[in-house]
């Protein structure tokens, strides 16, 4: 399922913070500048896959397997749901021919907003996730990525053939890691209510 | 009236004592054998300040405390005083010694100023007293202490008194046992009792020294009144310009030991070029060394450090004002300021050379020591960066010799990682503080690392992982590397995927855990891999 973005965040001091942009006039003024060309350029695309646990467990195998974090983090689940937010390659090319072209600060910066962006629309989905199934009575489990812990980053590789027939152009090379960089996977649980009664 | 501001000079004369058959013990207490010894030593060396072949332990001596005295080393404080005494220096036998030096070195160096070097009432009252008696002291029995210091600050204001009358231009006190303070008691315990020293010369120039990290004390040093703060060596002087007000000048701070005394004639003068194309452009900078010259310094270093020094002040003097403005728009990242600047610059014919080192480099490496103390973060340094380049890349069609330079550090991200950006960062950052790099780009095998270092010779190589299942890549090149005998490149590694522990575990030489840090980490490495025998043991 494809998630709606529901907002685009605003140049606060949030993003400054995240930014380290600091109080020097030039680094402000162009940061602000790059916030624009920085949404003119991502095109932000999330989506959801659930599964029942068995079957994460299935399409997951190996990895799932191997990772004590995993199986301690879907002990009690009933569903998962695999989410995966991008914002497309044009950011990170642009960055790359800022920093070819020794503009290093927009491309460092640049870099770093996509950075924020991506984070910012997978805790979007995240968040409707949530709400998705607490509509339905359950718990679920915080967010957790391949990488974290001793879940591996090649677990990617099964998101990628999950969903390649909603996002065909998402890639992944030899050793894990997904092409558009700028894109974040995540499995959530949901858990049913006497789990978390006790 | 003689200013400090533009002059060279290498602090006290300590190997002037080379220049006579007779040993330092004999030196110390004989005011011909001394004259004769430091007027050779100035015959060879121009300095613009000359002083008279000090000694720490002369005023500790004089109240009291048992002295020690050998024919190869320096005078020295084997003891606290049983009694205290506070003799006149007229009626001090070594006071009266120096006082005679410099007579002579006004008479024979009569356009040149001559100092004083007196030492500070806290550090005497920690000779007299003991080290640990006085600064435990200073917490327990702070009445007793400012006792003490009164009895010494009055042996150090006659002592000075003695050899400015005797002739001497500067008042310059070495406060070593100061830095020791908690920042919060020295004015209380030093600050005060060396404004009142300051005071005997309240026009004339005067000079405070003292030993190592200040940078906690610098106010307080400033709010002594001297007109001149001598710089340890272990401060960057670009980090804390800009906390010392502009009356007040800037001495030092080329390394003593490291280079004036280790290092081949050649590279003194490199880093004194170094050193004087960053600092050469304030107004209120005094090029010195950032403690005494060693007694064991090689004459010739010495001479070399002044003669390039002198040299480069004397190039950066006529475009002064233009080369610091420069430095500060690149500083500020203010491109459109620097492309202005740098093109009425070419009409003025300047060197770039020193375009480059005097003023693009210098406000780079301004934010970068501005950087390490956490002043400004890495986006501002990037600003730099840019600007940096804007004014470049006018520059760079003149500086032939850029393509000659042998490589100095072989870059890449490893096997299966392709992330760039901060590798280029690395890059980027350390080609603005002077460094050759050859980047291999990303995803580069441990047989490219190898080949690249080999064929280069590059003694650095540099290696970046983003990726935690990238960090078996950076074990497997460093082994590749390693493998190629004694004379392998230092490795050092970064990025996301790298810590302290990773780096160990790897057996890298080094880790930094940013693009500024790695730099720092190339420089040092280069600077030790010139001076091995520095570092043996």
């Amino acid at each position: 399922m494809h998630g709606k973005v529901e907002s685009i965040p605003p140049l606060n001091g949030r993003v400054f913070r995240y930014l380290r942009v600091g109080d020097n006039p030039t680094a402000v003024k162009t940061a602000e500048d790059l916030w624009k060309e920085a949404l003119g350029l991502v095109v932000p695309v999330t989506c959801t896959r659930w599964l029942e646990a068995n079957d994460f467990f299935s399409i997951f195998h190996r990895y799932a397997q191997e990772s004590s974090d995993i199986r301690r983090l879907l002990a009690n689940a009933t569903d998962v749901c695999l989410m995966i937010a991008t914002v497309g390659p044009a950011l990170e090319q642009r960055a790359r021919d800022y920093l070819a072209n020794r503009e290093t600060f927009r491309g460092y910066m640049l870099d770093r907003m996509g950075s924020y962006l991506v984070e910012h629309f997978i805790r979007q989905l995240d968040a409707t996730v949530e709400r998705q199934l607490a509509a339905r009575g359950m718990g679920f489990t915080r967010r957790y990525s391949p990488g974290y812990g001793d879940f591996s980053l090649e677990a990617q590789s099964v998101f990628v053939n999950m969903l390649s027939d909603i996002m065909p152009n998402l890639k992944i090379t030899a050793h894990g890691l997904l092409l558009p960089e700028k894109t974040v996977t995540a499995i959530k649980a949901g858990l049913v209510p006497e789990i978390l009664s006790g | 009236m003689k200013r400090l501001p533009g002059l060279v000079f290498p602090i006290n004369a300590l190997p002037a004592c080379q220049l006579v058959a007779e040993g330092i013990n004999e030196l110390s207490l004989n005011a011909s054998i001394k004259s004769k010894a430091v007027s050779r030593y100035y015959a060879r060396v121009d300095a613009d300040l000359l002083f008279f072949f000090s000694d720490i332990a002369i005023q500790a001596e004089a109240m009291g405390a048992p002295t020690a005295f050998h024919s190869g080393t320096m005078p020295s404080v084997k003891g606290s005083a049983s009694e205290i005494r506070c003799p006149s220096a007229k009626d001090v036998d070594r006071m009266r010694v120096n006082a005679e030096v410099v007579r002579s070195l006004r008479s024979d160096f009569s356009e040149k100023m001559i100092s004083t070097m007196v030492y500070g009432p806290f550090t005497v009252a920690g000779q007299v007293a003991g080290e640990q008696t006085i600064l435990r002291a200073v917490i327990d029995k702070p009445t007793e202490v400012r006792s003490l210091l009164e009895q010494t600050l009055a042996v150090a204001q006659d002592y000075a008194s003695l050899l400015l009358d005797a002739g001497a231009h500067v008042l310059w006190v070495s406060d070593p046992l100061a830095a020791l303070l908690p920042p919060d008691r020295f004015t209380e315990f030093a600050g005060d009792f060396l404004a009142r020293l300051f005071d005997l010369q309240p026009h004339g120039p005067t000079a405070l020294h003292i030993c190592g990290d200040t940078t906690l004390i610098i106010q307080q040093m400033v709010e002594t009144n001297v007109q001149a703060i001598s710089f340890d060596q272990c401060m960057d002087l670009m980090a804390i310009e800009d906390h010392v007000a502009q009356g007040v000048t800037i001495v030092g701070n080329l390394e003593p030991v490291e280079i004036l005394e280790l290092a081949p004639e050649r590279e003194v003068a490199e880093a004194t070029k170094d050193l004087a194309s960053l600092m050469g452009v304030k107004r209120n900078y005094a090029l010195s060394t950032g403690c005494a010259a060693p007694s064991s310094a090689p004459i010739e270093n010495v001479a070399r450090f002044v003669q390039t020094g002198k040299e480069a002040f004397r190039e950066i003097e006529p475009h002064r004002e233009y080369l610091e403005r420069l430095g500060d728009c690149v500083h500020r990242g203010d491109r459109d300021s620097v492309s202005h600047l740098i093109q009425k610059g070419r009409q003025l014919s300047m060197n770039p050379l020193l375009v480059v080192n005097s003023a693009l480099m210098r406000g780079v490496r301004k934010g970068s020591a501005r950087y390490e103390t956490r002043q400004c973060f890495l986006p501002e340094i990037l600003l730099m960066v840019d600007a940096f380049y804007e004014a470049y890349r006018y520059l760079e069609a003149d500086l032939r010799l850029e393509q000659d330079r042998p490589v100095q550090v072989v870059l890449g991200t490893v096997q299966g990682d392709i992330h760039e950006i901060g590798k280029d960062l690395v890059r980027i950052i350390m080609e603005t503080n002077g460094l050759k790099v050859l980047d291999l780009g990303a995803d580069v095998s441990p047989e490219e690392f190898s080949d690249a270092s080999r064929s280069t010779g590059a003694p650095i190589l540099a290696l970046s992982a983003f990726i935690t299942s990238a960090r078996k890549q950076l074990a497997k090149t460093i082994d590749l590397v390693s493998q190629s005998g004694e004379n392998s490149a230092a490795v050092l590694v970064g990025g996301a995927a790298v810590n302290q522990h990773v780096a160990a575990s790897v057996r890298a030489d080094g880790y930094a855990k940013d693009a500024v840090g790695a730099v720092k980490l190339a420089m040092r490495i280069l600077t030790e891999r010139r001076h091995p025998v520095a570092r043996q043991g």
